[in-house]
């Protein structure tokens, strides 16, 4: 599916901001699951734009606009192919027991400990607990349980959580928007000892009617480490496998590691942050959508 | 002052003008300790201010003498408004507990070796660790007090431990201390802060215990006279100096003119104008800084004038006309090499929550 996406994000000053620096995670990943065809990033005051790689393997872009500015705009383009479901290798079915004994397990420790949007409290615990009131199976098929547990057991509600909530918060209140579904459903994977890690991307909604005003946004979902295979991804939200209506941008412990776009500036307050998201179906003009 | 470099140490706020209170009861507060961030360069090097030796000589007064003067005390410190807000009384107890231990006076001595120890700690690999450890455990003293067992166990030696404590730290600091500019921003700290006591000891003197007529020369007089000396430290320098009597001019005489005792007010100032000369790069015959050209004047003024020409024109006024420039002195110097001055604080990029609706 060959999907093209644009991500557009807003800062309004009040007064002037000046040494503006900031970091964006905003490219779309290139892995077995999919190719990202093109990738364009608008700064606007226009700069000078640089990358590296961080830790987690997701490109960073990073620019500087030291002279004053009222606004500050930064537009990614991308098109990205997915590879259809069909030709996706299905999630093997791996023993907690068989995991356990891989030598090679603690490599990946920073996603099964606390991270700083995932406290691993003792709320956290009991929650993975109930979720797996039933009897653990495999290491996907509890990744699967817990986020069913957490689709069902959590309300879908903007507004009623931010974008520094904590998975402890979001627990409480049982209730969150996709960030907070993945945080919580992270910290149970890892109090159920799956490594587990925070996923940023977009999804395409494919039955969108042309009249259709709802805003769209970023997404979040997870990954678990499944032996043999590699990082499984699953969207507590919908309570689905991410499958190609998925983009992956970026992965790390949580929304800290992936943040869409961060940096600081001299000057006045932020008067405003508007973000715009399209994700569409990039199929030969003229073809319905 | 170093009241308020210790203030604006801490907070990175501009300095505050300081309370004139601690003199009031002998404090002698000397040092400013400094560091230099290795990240920054000279002008923008950080002050780390510490502010360790704090002086309280109980020797001239009994008990019953001292609650006597708490009130006295208490008005001409300055923090009568702050006391009053949260105390009923001022007696031995609340007075204490006000300037040894309240945190919420910023000037108490809790509060400062507080301010103290944090500054240090944050400059741990830049200081020797016997410089750390003695402020430590002078926090750590005062943090084991309170005002009951200080009183139940006798005051003078809980401040005699103080005392010794802070000469300890000025001690190790010249003997474990690079000859750094780190070194001479403490300098400059110490040499600021006891001048600005000696003033005000001496004003308390002036302020307070001021005699009767006939009083002056006598048996309470000269026991006065020479608390003052000692709570500066300089009783046996004084001795030395004048054999026979203590006399109230010639105390004062010896406390603010003296060539030789490092206490004396024209033995500081010399001091500050050598150090503000290191530090500012003050090498002209006529100085660029206003912080300099203050010291030069006070300087002169000190090697200039004579007892009796101060006496006449009012050792109170003098003394105050000193200590406000050694404020000033303090401040722009805290101005000009300590903080960088931002126009504006930083802020972090508002973030974006994910949130696509399903």
């Amino acid at each position: 599916m060959l999907i093209s996406l644009a991500h557009r994000t807003t800062f309004a000053y009040v007064g002037k901001a000046t040494d503006s620096f900031n970091e964006v995670r905003l490219k779309p990943v290139d892995d077995a699951a999919q190719a990202c065809r093109s990738f364009n990033l608008q700064i606007e005051p226009a700069t000078q734009v640089r990358e590296y790689v961080d830790f987690y393997g997701n490109t960073v872009q990073y620019f500087d606009v030291t002279a004053p500015h009222a606004q500050l705009m930064v537009e990614a383009l991308s098109e990205v192919e997915t590879v259809p479901n069909a030709q996706r290798p299905a999630v093997p079915v791996v023993s907690h027991e068989s995991a356990a004994a891989l030598s090679e397990a603690e490599l990946r420790t920073e996603f099964l400990v606390d991270s700083h949007y995932v406290p691993l409290t003792v709320d956290v615990w009991k929650e993975a607990q109930d979720a797996l009131r039933d009897g653990r199976t495999d290491l996907w098929g509890d990744v699967r349980t817990i986020c069913r547990h957490v689709f069902s057991n959590f309300a879908y509600k903007p507004k009623a959580t931010g974008v520094q909530t904590l998975a402890t918060d979001a627990l409480k209140l049982r209730a969150g928007v996709c960030q907070d579904f993945a945080h919580v459903a992270l910290g149970m994977c890892r109090c159920s000892g799956i490594p587990a890690r925070y996923v940023s991307g977009y999804f395409i909604r494919l039955q969108r009617k042309p009249d259709d005003n709802e805003p769209e946004a970023s997404h979040a979902w997870i990954e678990a480490f499944i032996p043999g295979y590699g990082w499984a991804a699953y969207d507590p939200t919908h309570d689905r496998l991410a499958d190609d209506r998925y983009i992956k941008v970026a992965s790390g412990r949580d929304y800290a590691d992936i943040r869409p776009v961060s940096g600081t500036y001299r000057g006045g307050k932020t008067r405003s942050l508007t973000v715009d998201v399209r994700v569409r179906l990039s199929e030969p003009a003229g073809a319905p959508a | 002052m170093a009241i308020s470099l210790r203030s604006a140490a801490i907070s990175t706020t501009p300095a505050e003008p300081p309370a004139p209170g601690l003199a009031a009861y002998d404090f002698v507060l000397p040092p400013g300790l400094i560091a230099q961030s290795p990240a920054r360069p000279r002008d923008s090097a950080r002050l780390l201010e510490v502010n360790l030796q704090f002086i309280l000589d109980f020797r001239g007064y009994d008990d019953v003498h001292l609650r006597e003067h708490w009130g006295s005390i208490l008005a001409s410190s300055g923090d009568v408004e702050l006391f009053e807000k949260h105390y009923e009384s001022a007696n031995s107890q609340s007075v204490t507990e006000f300037f040894a231990f309240d945190l919420r006076n910023q000037d108490s001595i809790l509060a400062c070796v507080f301010a103290a120890r944090e500054n240090a700690r944050m400059i741990r690999d830049q200081i020797s660790v016997e410089m750390w450890e003695t402020i430590n455990e002078l926090y750590l003293f005062l943090k084991s007090r309170n005002t009951a067992d200080v009183w139940a166990a006798g005051p003078y030696e809980f401040f005699q431990d103080i005392k010794r404590n802070s000469h300890l730290f000025q001690g190790l600091t010249d003997s474990t201390y690079s000859r750094s500019e780190g070194w001479e921003f403490i300098q400059f700290g110490k040499f600021i802060e006891r001048a600005h006591k000696t003033t005000r000891i001496l004003d308390v003197k002036y302020h307070i215990l001021l005699p009767n007529a006939g009083d002056v020369g006598g048996a309470v007089d000269t026991a006065q006279w020479q608390a003052v000396l000692r709570s500066a430290s300089a009783l046996e320098a004084y001795r030395r100096f004048y054999v026979r009597e203590i006399l109230p001019w010639k105390v004062a005489e010896f406390l603010i003119f003296s060539d030789t005792f490092p206490r004396s007010v024209h033995f500081c100032v010399g001091q500050i104008d050598e150090f503000l000369r290191r530090i500012l790069g003050e090498s002209g015959a006529r100085p660029k800084s206003a912080a300099c050209r203050l010291s030069r004047r006070i300087l002169a003024d000190l090697q200039s004038l004579t007892i009796d020409e101060v006496l006449k024109e009012g050792l109170h006024e003098f003394l105050i006309e000193i200590a406000k420039s050694l404020e000033k002195i303090g401040d722009e110097v805290v101005r000009s090499t300590m903080f960088y001055q931002a126009d504006s604080t930083q802020e972090e990029q508002q973030l974006q929550q994910q949130q696509a609706a399903p």
